[in-house]
Parts: structure tokens; sequence; C-alpha cells
């Protein structure tokens, strides 16, 4: 094997702008929650930390932290309370922690990215959703090793266990592959805990973007957050709705199907609906909205009549429908996430993820009544300040979204979008990841704009915001977070640096310059020629052959490929499903590439290559 | 000084100092004192105070007139840093009404616009400019100016009345017209009702900062709330309402009320225990149009993307047959009209359906259009009785012809688009 260069990726997202020397800053950015078996303690994962923290609900202070992997993102307690599990999303573990002394036990094995926990109810398997993965690793504690991994939907990332333990259910936040420009397809994927199989895959259509999902107490009833994207309609404006369904899915045997509800209203959206919790009694549920920084308190068993009624299927679509079951929408922190309520239903408590802080909300009163701080260091950077507007729907119009609607946890949404401003079904565009690309000028898909200034300033304030976007100090703040967007950890490189004998071949076929023939390829038909540099990118427009009928132009802006494995779909409009089909469907004259000599075998091994980018 | 405005100030003169707040901090506040006042009347500039109106401000010192040396005075609004003060105004009683502007602490006027034609209800923009009403041939139009007057534009382009009531906080201007409440950008693209429930007779709306819209409908205080697609009640005390009031905090309003056969005046309305405490009261005139003089959160700024220099603009309906009221036939294809300068209406084109009810069409920019739906023998099933408009260059969407603002569209690639990205031309022959 050969060694090979990689980009040096960039480790924190919170890295200060004071001094590449200086210590970066790091933010606790509390994300899910859990309750300790005698409701003492509230357990927060601080995935900005790296932390479990561990808070006293008497006193309101914090009673212990443990260390933990990286990034992680998800936790859940052993039925007994002995043990708490939090996935470790960027290590691809889960640690297990004695909930006693807070101590780090062990760290089990799980799938790529593992974001969400659940564990059955005699607490012998762990469930771990890995969201790059797209599955869920299936971990015998007893052994400390994956007994299996069932398929899931694409972006696996939260869990949630029935009151029984009979149940996992599963979602996902991007939707699953589906045809070129056809409404995407999300599911519930129901897990069996006594056979440890998937049960059921419950259709949401046109549904992406899946979130935390909550179970009634008796099982028969299931809500969790969604966004309904309206990626197929020419985003010509944002009113009614244009951009973004916030909404639910309602589901279970008390409904007999899956209705989808919204939670927006006329000219007040309800903004990147996250975490979900029911009231044991089953009166209320409560939802948190990341973007527009709200707790909605619905009337559980008018939420339950409409999703009855007979005009239950159109109401998807109805942004006066909510006012059927959104009791109260009360303000809480930036970026709520997770909801945890008390077993009395009394408290619930909300995670702040971009304030540092835990809002205790009186659920009788329907107000926040305490903030819990989670010790956030006292100076913002900019880098902080433009993270949290990244995540702000305050700046389009009626709140409807943000960045983060389509950059989902800061990545992609593995949609396309009808964005152009200039005419209805053209120039149809994929939607970029973000990660590691502030030396990646020009942006747009038609290269539009020569840096991210222009591209998140007046560009989205005119034509995705429709409203007053970010000017000034607000706009450097976002760029400055973009930039310091890193790449995830690459799971396809082998930790010495080395490459498998299949990317070996994959990179010779990169970098050729003969076709198997013999003859010369062009330059401008060489891989290595235009996914040239560091980033995999010559930074140039090129014609190669994809643009479209509804294309102004052909030059598309050549990609980087940096992580360009996880950012599916492919090509400038997302017309190809895989890497595979870029060269299979869309490419029959050789204009992106000389790919038609080669067979399906040496494609594949040209795929483990690009892997490792 | 006019007989009227004499009047008035003496009356204004004689009650100074009496309005009690309680702790609700109302002071300053401006209102327009008119001897002669009827809210029906109160849309067309020529109409509305036959025997004058005088702009008033009211401090916790005392009172007086805003503009004293005017012959009328009324249709005050502040701007958002509270030191400044637009309204219209007449030098004499045969000059049209302007707008102006004056200092809260006080000086000499200036005046913003000019001409033969009445402008009145102006509004501070948040970008810096203003906008106000004109008066035109065929009833009024909306029209928004630099800070001082210069470089002024034309947003509504149909006939009829169009009046100015407030700039919402999403940035858009809210006004009257026909007895409903609109919305248009500020570059005056977007119209369109504000709610399609079809109620009674609307007018002087105004944004209260739960986001609520409060108006009067035939005389009766009442609201449009985010959640709903129609109106809903406001509790409110006995007697006939004239809008707008004027929030003092979400639980307080100060509001213009008659009791039958006595001139309309200002009352501090606090909802929640439902209590009315006189505030402005004028023997035989009128106290209304109240405003606090103090600064305000500025509505959001809009972002236009229009190209001027275009002469057209291109819609797009996602299905015609979505309609809130169902159609006798089925509708096969659409056509629009505009009208000439004399009223008449102008075929501009016809376009079939695609399967999905969907069509895509340019329309010419600026000119006052309605659309009528057909059957497939070309009858009539519906045709539009009101007109709207289209900006240079702008991209139009919508649901239905019908639908309400409360739909929001199913997330499908219309079946027009997949035919050609083209819009069909429906320009008939209308330069």
């Amino acid at each position: 094997m050969r060694p090979r260069i990689m980009a040096l990726p960039l480790l924190c997202a919170a890295v200060s702008s004071a001094a590449n020397t200086a210590k970066p800053i790091r933010y606790p950015s509390p994300d899910d929650m859990a309750l300790s078996a005698d409701g003492s303690r509230l357990y927060v994962v601080c995935g900005g930390t790296d932390e479990l923290v561990a808070i006293d609900r008497r006193t309101k202070t914090i009673a212990g932290r443990v260390t933990v992997g990286r990034l992680p993102r998800g936790v859940t307690v052993s039925p007994d309370g002995s043990r708490i599990y939090v996935a470790n999303s960027w290590s691809d573990t889960v640690s297990e922690i004695d909930a006693t002394s807070l101590r780090l036990l062990r760290n089990l094995p799980a799938g790529f990215e593992p974001t969400g926990v659940a564990l059955d109810g005699r607490g012998e398997f762990l469930y771990a959703a890995n969201r790059i993965g797209g599955n869920i690793s299936v971990i015998d504690l007893h052994s400390a090793t994956e007994a299996r991994r069932l398929v899931a939907g694409r972006g696996t990332s939260w869990l949630t266990v029935s009151a029984d333990g009979a149940r996992v259910y599963a979602t996902h936040i991007y939707p699953n592959p589906g045809k070129f420009r056809s409404p995407p397809e999300s599911e519930i994927t129901q897990i069996d805990t006594a056979s440890r199989t998937v049960v059921s895959r419950l259709p949401l259509h046109n549904v992406a973007g899946v979130f935390h999902v909550a179970i009634s107490t008796d099982g028969r009833l299931g809500i969790a957050a969604q966004m309904r994207p309206k990626n197929l309609i020419p985003l010509a404006h944002v009113e009614h709705g244009w951009a973004f369904g916030n909404s639910l899915a309602v589901f279970g045997e008390d409904i007999g199907g899956i209705v989808q509800l919204p939670l927006d209203a006329i000219e007040d959206y309800f903004s990147l609906p996250f975490g979900v919790a029911l009231a044991p009694d089953q009166s209320k549920a409560y939802v948190s909205a990341s973007g527009s920084n709200e707790v909605a308190i619905l009337d559980l068993r008018r939420l339950v009549a409409a999703a009855k009624s007979r005009d239950a299927a159109s109401l998807a679509n109805d942004l006066s429908a909510a006012a059927r079951y959104v009791i109260r929408r009360v303000p809480v922190g930036r970026n709520p996430r997770s909801l945890v309520l008390t077993p009395d239903g009394a408290t619930l408590y909300v995670a702040n993820r971009l304030d540092d802080s835990i809002a205790v909300l009186d659920t009788a009163r329907g107000e926040v009544t305490a903030t819990i701080p989670l010790g956030a260091p006292a100076e913002l950077t900019a880098e902080r300040r433009g993270e949290r507007l990244f995540y702000s729907s305050n700046y389009a119009f009626g709140n409807q979204f943000g960045c983060a609607n389509c950059h989902l946890d800061a990545t992609i949404d593995g949609l396309s979008w009808d964005l152009e401003p200039d005419g209805f079904g053209v120039d149809i565009v994929d939607n970029r990841s973000l990660e590691d690309i502030g030396d990646t000028a020009p942006y747009k898909w038609n290269g539009g704009n020569p840096d991210l200034q222009t591209e998140c300033g007046p560009r989205t304030e005119r034509f995705f915001f429709r409203s007053q976007g970010f000017r000034g100090d607000d706009l450097e703040d976002l760029v400055s977070f973009i930039k310091s967007i890193p790449l995830r950890p690459n799971r396809f490189r082998l930790p010495d640096g080395q490459l498998t004998p299949a990317q070996e071949r994959g990179q010779a076929i990169f970098e050729r310059t003969i076709r198997k023939d013999g003859t010369p390829i062009p330059g401008e038909l060489q891989c290595l020629v235009c996914h040239s540099g560091p980033y995999h990118t010559s930074q140039v427009l090129a014609d190669v052959g994809t643009g479209k009928p509804t294309d102004r132009s052909p030059q598309i802006d050549i990609p980087h490929l940096t992580n360009v494995v996880y950012s599916a779909p492919y090509l400038h409009d997302g017309s190809a499903r895989t890497l595979e089909e870029i060269w299979t469907v869309f490419n029959p004259n050789d204009k992106h590439g000389v790919t038609n000599d080669l067979t399906k075998d040496e494609l594949n091994d040209l795929i483990e290559y690009l892997k490792t980018l | 000084m006019s007989v009227a405005l004499a009047t008035v100030a003496a009356v204004v003169a004689a009650l100074c100092g009496r309005a009690h707040a309680g702790e609700v901090p109302v002071r300053p506040f401006l209102f327009t004192a008119a001897p002669q006042y009827e809210p029906a009347d109160g849309s067309r500039a020529s109409n509305r105070f036959p025997k004058g109106a005088t702009l008033i401000l009211v401090r916790e010192t005392g009172r007086r007139p805003v503009a004293p040396a005017f012959y009328a005075s009324a249709d005050p609004t502040v701007s958002f840093d509270g030191s400044r003060i637009l309204f219209s105004g007449k030098t004499a009683a045969g000059s049209p009404w302007q707008i102006w502007e004056i200092s809260a602490a006080g000086g000499d006027p200036r005046q913003i616009t000019r001409g033969q034609t009445d402008c009145t209800h102006p509004l501070y923009i948040p970008d810096g400019r203003i906008a106000y009403t004109r008066a035109s041939a065929g009833g009024s139009d909306i029209e928004i100016a630099d800070a001082n007057g210069a470089s002024p534009r034309r947003l509504t382009y149909a006939p009829g009345l169009r009046i100015t009531q407030d700039v919402l906080r999403d940035g858009r201007i809210l006004f009257e017209s026909d007895g409903e409440l609109y919305t248009v950008y500020p570059d005056g693209t977007g119209v369109e009702s504000l709610r399609c429930d079809h109620g009674p007779s609307r007018r002087d709306a105004r944004q209260v900062s739960s986001g609520d819209v409060i108006f009067t409908a035939d005389g009766r205080l009442a609201r449009f709330t985010s959640a709903l697609a129609s109106q809903a009640e406001v509790a409110q005390p006995e007697g006939q309402s004239a809008g707008p009031i004027a929030e003092v905090s979400p639980g307080a309003w100060v509001v213009a009320l008659r009791k039958p056969h006595g001139p309309f005046a200002l009352y501090l309305w606090r909802l929640e225990g439902r209590r009315l405490e006189p505030l402005q009261t004028l023997p035989g005139t009128n106290a209304i149009q109240p405003v606090l003089l103090r600064p305000r959160v500025p509505p959001k700024q809009f972002p236009s993307g229009l190209v001027e220099t275009r002469t057209n603009g291109n819609l797009l309906c996602l299905d015609a047959r979505a309609s809130k009221t169902p159609f006798a036939e089925p509708v096969a294809s659409v056509q629009v009209y505009t009208r000439d300068d004399a009223g008449a209406p102008v075929l501009l084109g016809r376009q079939g359906l695609a399967g999905d009810g969907s069509f895509y069409i340019q329309v010419p920019a600026d000119r006052p259009l309605r659309m009528e739906l057909l059957n497939a023998a070309g009858r009539s099933v519906r045709a539009e009785r009101g007109w709207f408009w289209m900006r240079p260059s702008e991209q139009r969407i919508c649901v239905g012809c019908h639908a309400g603002p409360e739909r929001s569209p199913e997330n499908k690639v219309p079946e027009i688009l997949l035919r050609s990205i083209v819009p069909e031309k429906l320009l008939g022959t209308t330069k």
C-alpha cells in the first residue's frame, strides 16, 4: 500500500478567531437529555465539550461531569438506572458510564456516526442509530459486540423505545434515495426488541428531515417532528409555507394510520421542529422549534381528533389547522433541541443548545420558570455568534426557515431545489455540503458568487429569505461560522493513511492519463486535472455534458470532493443518486472524464478511492 | 386660522390636562381632532374631514396642535426612533392634502410630497423611505418615495381606492381597498388579500405586537390573527369604534369610541378586566387616529429583486381548480384581461390548463389584470371581479385561483413546467 496525502481536517467548529495558537474556545452545546431512574438527576449530552453533564434537579446545579467521545449526541439510561449510555458520533462508539460515580466504564463499538441510543426493556441490547451508515447497530451489552446491524432510513439519527420496551422507533434526518424530482420519502422504522428485527417501515410521504419521536405510555400513539420541504416548486416567495411545512407525523393504533399535521400559522412559522414529549396522562404534547426558538404546547386529545377528522388528509397544507390543537407557543432559548418531561408531567426541560443552558418549563403555568447554565465561556466568538445566526429562522419571512433547515446540522438535506429567481423550473440545484468550504470559491453551482459574503448576504435575503437577512457584522459572523464547519471524520481512510488495494486501484484510475487501449486522455478529460488541489477542485467552471435543457448554461462549477461520499445525490442538479450513476447514466459521451472503457469492478474501485477523499 | 381649526383649538385648550391613563404610560401621544367625521366617508381624502381636522400632541405637560398654521392636519405616524412625525396636511381650504414631516420636539413642518393631487395616510418604511396614498382619477394609488419626497414610485396599478394602513412587521405594506385588507411588498410585488374570508367591510387597520392586525369591521373592532384564516372577535367596549387603535401595551389599547349621537372620544381600553378609561373627550368634536409618540421596533426591510427595465412578469398557478368554493363545471383554460384607459376590458390571451390544473403565463407589467376561468367549450366558469397587477420581472406563483392565504402548496413539480419552462405570452397588443 502507498501512503497518500490527506487534507488536514478541521477538528473543531468552535475555534476562536483570536489566534490560531490560542486554545479553542468550546461551548457545551447541550443536545440530548435523559432523566435518571430515580428522577433526581437530568443527564445532558454536551456535544461541544465532549461531555455528559449531570444536573441535580432539586438544586438546579451541575452535580458532575464526565468526558466521553467526540461530538456526543445521544443519551439513554438503563432500566435499573445504574448505567448511562452516550452515543459519540465522531468516535463511532457508545460510552457506558456508571451512573453513581459518573465514571466511564467502557466504549462500545457502533457504526458510522452513532447519534441516538436506546435500550430494550431488559437492558440487554443497546440500539445505536448510525447517521452516516443509515442503519442501526444492535449491541449485545453482555459481550460488548455489535450483534447485528439493521437497515433504516438515510441519516438514521434518533431512537425512542416504547414504555414496555417492546418496540424501538427510529427516524432519519435525510430522505431516502428516490427518483430525480420526485417527492421526498422518509420512514419511521419500527423494531421489535424481542426478535431484534425491523417489523415495519411507516412511510412519510413528502417528508425530508424527521427528528425526535415520542410514544405514549400505552404505546398506542406516536408523534414525530418532521419537515415537509417544498423543493419541487419554484421558490418564488416564502409566504403561505412555500419553503417548508413544519409539522408532525401522528401515528399508531389511536390514529389507525399516519397523518401529517402542521405546526405553522399563516404568518408565524414554527421553524425546524425537533424535540417531542408526551404527558404521561396523554393530555398534552410538547414540541420544540429549534429554528424559531420556542416550545409548542399541544392539546393531545384535540390533536388526535384532528388526525382522525374527515378532512385530516388535507390538513398537512392548511396553515390554519394548528389552531385546532396548539394551545400556546412559549419562547425559550436559542436552538432548543431535546425535551424531557418529568414522570409527573409537571416540568419540561428544554436543551437550549446555542445558549448553553437548560430551560425549566412549568407545564401548569406554561412558561419558563428557571434556566440552568451549563458553564459556557464568557467570550462569544465570531464563530459562535455566526452559529447562532445559522440556526436562527428569524431572518426569513415569517420566521419560516433558516440556513439550518436546508443544511441540517450544518450538513445537507439530500434534496434538489428550484431556487432560481429568474424563471420557473430553471436551474434545478443540488444542496451542497458546507464542510471545509472556506477556500473553495467560487460558490453556487454556476460559480456566480465569488465569496461567502455574496452567497450568504444579498443573494440569500433576496431570493431565499425574502426578508431582511444577514448584513454587516452579522454577515461576517455567519461567514466565520461557515468557514469553521469542519470535515466530518472520513471512515473510509485507514488509520495509518494507507490505501486498501481497491482504493489504490481506484486512485490509479482517478490519476490515469491514458485509456485502457493505450490512447492518451486529453487533459480536460482526466479526473485529476479538474478535480485537483487540496479540495479536489480546480475552482473553475466546466461543461462536462451534465447540463440539462432546463439549465441556462452547461458551464458548471467544479465541486470539491472532500467527503463526497456523504453528500448524495450528485451532480449540480442532484440527478445522480449515487456516485456510480455519474458515469453509468450521465456520462454517455465521456465528457465528464473518460469512464466508458471501465468495467463495473473498475468503477467500484474508483468509488472506493473517492470515498477516501 | 380657519373657523373649524379655531373651534378645535378652543376645545382642546379648554380640556387641556384631563386625561387619566393609570399606570400605563400613554403620553405623549398624538391624535386627530375633527368637528365632523364619519368612518364610512373616511377613505377618499376629499371626503374625510369636511370641517377640517387638527393634529394634536398630548404630553404630560399639556397639549398643542402639531401644525397650528395648517388649515387641516391628520393621519399621524411616528418614526421608528420616535423623533419625527409624518402627517397629512392642507395649508389652505382649497389646497390639496400633502405629506409633511415635523420633529416631535417641534419646529416648522417640512413638505415631503408635492403636486395637485391629494396625498394622505403616510407611513415610514424601514429602509428609510416613506409610503403614502395618492389620489388618482380612478381612486387612489400607493406610492413610495425617498424620505425627502424625491423619486416617487407608484406601487399599485389597478383601478379603485387603495389606502395605506400600516407596515407589517414582516415588511409588507398593509392597505385597504373596497372594504378589504391587502398586503403588498414595498416594491409593488406580491399584492394579495390578507385573508380570504369575505367578511364585513374592513378599514383602519394596524398591527399590534402580538402580530394580530386590529381593524374596524362595520363599526366594531375585529382582528386577523396568524393562526386563523378568518376574522376573529376582539374583546371591546360598547359603542361604535373608529380605527385605528394605538397599542399601549399588549393588554391596553387607545381606542376611538362613540356612543349614539355623540362624537368619537379616546379611551384607554384594558383588555384584561375589560376596563374602559376616558382619555380624550372633546365636546362636539371627534378625537380619532391615536398614535403613541415613542420609539418602536422597525419592521423588517424587504430586499427587492425587481428589474424595473423589464416590461413583463411571469405568473405560475399550481392548480387553477384549487378553490375554497367549488366550481359548477370543470375548468379547462384561463384567460387574462387588462383594461384600456376608458375602463373597457381588453383580452390579453388564453392558456389551456395542464392536467394538474397548472398554468404558466407571461403578462404585461404595471397593468390592471383580471383572470377568467373557462370550460372546455370556452364559456366562463368564473371570473375575478377585482384587478391585480404584476411588476416588471416579478415572478409570481399561487396555489390556486381562490385558495386563500392559509393554503400551502403540495410539494409536486407543476405539470406545466414539465411541458415547458417558457411561459406562454399573454400580452395582447398592450404596450
